[in-house]
């Protein structure tokens, strides 16, 4: 790679040739102020023109975030030309802005607040006109505001480019021009999976997650009401960040007692009914396998450390690759764009959707708690399990007692985000809280539960506990390197009694299309597994984690995850003996007549691609 | 126009070109000045923004409030500065030649006395 000298404010450096001048000012420990630069995204059309910078020889300024650097360029960040014209751009977004700070959801992580006090604005000199858009609160997930929009154009780009939706668009000329959802549809009418990718990436508050604070506030108030709440995976490495401890790191004791605290009468784990996923799309994939690979009627498996015998007929007709079902803006992905290829997703709920109904009817019945008073909180690194706790098909604990009055099986999602916000307005001091755990009945969880959070976990853990129950023999080496990673698609293959089990692994939406793509040409007949997760870097880089959420961060939780893995004592979602317990009390056998109409979901044809 | 300008000649051919880039002549009703004719490009370059820059996006619109502060003899100097300002800013930073002409026709008509004090 050719390297180039170049001056910058009065400091050599020398970088690759092509180096954006951004980059290399960093080398000469010059800070240039960006705003809607974002590096992990690739977004770096110069909109908002704040990174602007003088170059010997040119007139015109030229934007730092992509402008390559070329051998001898003169570079000045800090003229008066160049500080006039950064201010004058952050005033021109405030001119159109509102200027209520305070009350706006990202008071305080706002990066045109940060901006705006780094460039030392101290003025709005013109008058704009505050515009006046309509709100946006027609999916359960996400609401938009319009008018706090300062046309940066990052979440086109992470709607685009990376999840390859293409719900939002640019539309309009002049002070009119606005982000919108494509075609002026409300959000909900689009096809819109609800990721919330772009609440990540939005500098301002002009996308955030729906906040669903107040009704867990009324909820834990109300004496009548046995409210229970469920942490998920990714959740566990995360919460410190917001109370100044480094991202991965594990606060699960403190998530517990901070819960505890807050008033929830029973803390559960979302990791304990990952687990039971495991054992249920697990049996699913051995099923199918068994029913329509090797031809059989029936297949000796080990489970729980006894041989049975399944009956894989029912799976007969279900078609390989099986793919997973526990990320819900994956599924709407599916129903949007692969209508015809459903029937290749597990029919297993996700596991935030397995301990609902679980809580309503299995706890219920345990604790002697009439069900129609359990109200179900779950705590997410996601928008789109707004959606899914919202379909109209997850009232199975409703149809099992034939009650209307159950309501649904997830009453409420809070996003991390949304968690955050109450445990700091209940005054918690989260980072010196002492350790507590679970409760019991749906609290104790194994590592395979817990790698759920990160890319590449769920097909991890369905391997640990599909690899013993098929060859009756315990896994030499636990940890499947091949499938972790963050690389966007990654590919294995295991032995197991005669089979080559071909898995494959994706993250971001973009990579799932290239899989999903290649499944319906027929290119992918002899693969069996397919995990995807929509969010990049998994479920630990959600569209309801805490926003400063880039790609170093994703990569530190994601390690946090798996240290947390290594140091369980109990590795293997079949070994979970509470999970042991609810098949001998309850459930009996995985994909038995119980799981089926408390645990498995179908789908819906949404779009017509 | 009619005046003798020491300018740029690169300038000068960008911005004829952009002038010329509205879709061949204006025909005009009546006689207009030549400040009209500014801003009426200043507004042809604000309802033509693609919107994807700050400066062309929101600063064309604060410089048409501007001129038309001016017709009316309404423009204080605080105001005819601040004009200055942006049409300097807007003319440097754009991200394409829409913006950019937009800004330096302003520019040339405040340094060559085009827009007077009144």
């Amino acid at each position: 790679m050719k390297e180039v000298k170049v001056v910058i404010d009065g400091k050599e450096v020398v970088v690759p040739e092509g180096t954006p001048i951004l980059k290399a000012a960093e080398k000469a420990q010059v800070k240039i102020p960006t705003l809607c630069y974002c590096e992990w995204i690739k977004h770096d059309i110069g909109a908002c023109r704040v990174c602007v910078v003088e170059v010997e020889g040119q007139k015109d300024l030229v934007t730092a975030c992509n402008t390559p650097v070329k051998d001898g360029m003169v570079i000045k960040t800090n003229t008066p030309k160049v500080r006039a014209a950064r201010k004058l751009q952050v005033e021109m977004m405030l001119s159109e802005h509102h200027l209520n700070c305070p009350v706006c959801p990202r008071n305080g992580t706002c990066e045109l607040q940060k901006l705006a006090e780094e460039l030392n604005v101290r003025a709005i000199r013109p008058e704009g006109e505050r515009k006046k858009w309509e709100i946006d609160d027609s999916s359960p997930s996400i609401v938009r505001d319009p008018n706090k929009c300062i046309v940066c154009q990052r979440c086109v780009t992470v709607c685009n480019e990376i999840q390859t939706v293409g719900a939002l668009e640019l539309y309009g000329n002049g002070v009119e021009a606005i982000v919108r959802p494509v075609g002026g549809k409300p959000l909900i009418e689009t096809q819109c999976v609800a990721c919330g990718q772009c609440s990540i990436v939005c500098p301002v508050g002009a996308i955030v997650e729906k906040d669903e604070t107040e009704k867990v506030w009324e909820a834990i108030y109300d004496p009548e009401k046995h409210v229970v709440v469920q942490t998920a995976p990714a959740t566990h490495v995360t919460i410190g960040e917001a109370f100044g401890l480094p991202p991965g790191t594990d606060i699960t004791g403190k998530l517990v007692a901070a819960l505890k605290r807050l008033g929830f009468d029973a803390v559960f784990d979302t990791n304990w009914s990952a687990d039971l996923t495991i054992l249920e799309e697990g049996t699913e994939l051995i099923g199918r396998i068994a029913a329509n690979q090797m031809g059989l009627d029936k297949i000796e498996v080990t489970l729980f450390g006894q041989k049975i015998t399944l009956d894989v007929t029912p799976f007969k007709g279900r078609p390989l690759p099986q793919t997973t079902s526990c990320c819900p803006a994956w599924i709407k992905f599916m129903e949007e764009f692969y209508p015809d290829l459903l029937n290749h997703i597990s029919s297993c709920k996700s596991p935030q959707q397995m301990l609902g109904p679980v809580a309503k009817t299995y706890y219920a019945k345990k604790k002697g708690i009439d069900p129609e008073k359990i109200f179900v909180v779950s705590v997410m690194p996601c928008t789109a399990k707004k959606f899914e706790a919202a379909r109209p098909e997850m009232v199975d604990a409703s149809k099992y007692w034939n009650n209307p009055n159950i309501g649904r099986d997830v009453d409420v999602v809070l996003t991390s985000r949304e968690l955050i916000k109450m445990l700091k307005e209940a005054g918690i001091d989260f980072a010196n809280l002492p350790d507590e755990n679970y409760d019991p009945i749906l609290g104790t969880s194994t590592g395979a539960g817990q790698i759920f959070g990160a890319t590449g976990g769920v097909m991890e853990a369905a391997l640990r506990t599909a690899y013993e129950a098929v060859t009756g023999k315990t896994l030499p080496r636990l940890d499947f390197e091949e499938v972790r990673g963050i690389e966007g698609i990654r590919e294995a293959s295991i032995e197991m009694n005669g089979i080559t089990v071909k898995v494959i692994v994706a993250h971001g939406l973009g990579n799932a299309r290239k899989v999903m793509d290649k499944v319906r040409a027929g290119e992918m007949k002899d693969y069996h597994f397919i995990e995807v997760m929509a969010c990049p870097g998994g479920c630990i880089g959600g569209g309801g984690q805490p926003v400063w959420s880039d790609m170093a961060t994703r990569i530190e939780r994601i390690k946090g995850i798996y240290e947390r893995d290594k140091r369980l004592p109990l590795r293997k979602s079949h070994e979970n003996p509470e999970i042991q317990a609810i098949y001998k009390e309850f459930l009996e056998l995985p994909c038995g007549h119980l799981s089926h109409s408390l645990l498995h979901t179908h789908y819906t044809p949404r779009g017509n691609k | 126009m009619q005046r003798e300008l020491r300018t740029d000649l690169q300038d000068l051919y960008r911005v004829i070109s952009v002038v010329g880039a509205i879709g061949g002549c204006i025909f005009l009703e009546r006689d207009v000045s030549i400040e009209e004719l500014i801003k009426f490009f200043v507004s042809f370059a604000q309802k033509n923004s693609c919107g994807k820059c700050v400066p062309c996006r929101v600063g064309t619109k604060w410089m048409e409030v501007l001129l038309e502060r001016y017709l009316k003899g309404e423009l204080s100097a605080e105001e005819k500065k601040l004009l200055k300002i942006l049409a300097e800013d807007i003319g440097a930073s754009s991200r394409c030649d829409l913006g950019k002409v937009a800004g330096k026709i302003v520019n040339y008509a405040l340094e060559y006395g085009l827009i007077e004090e009144k």
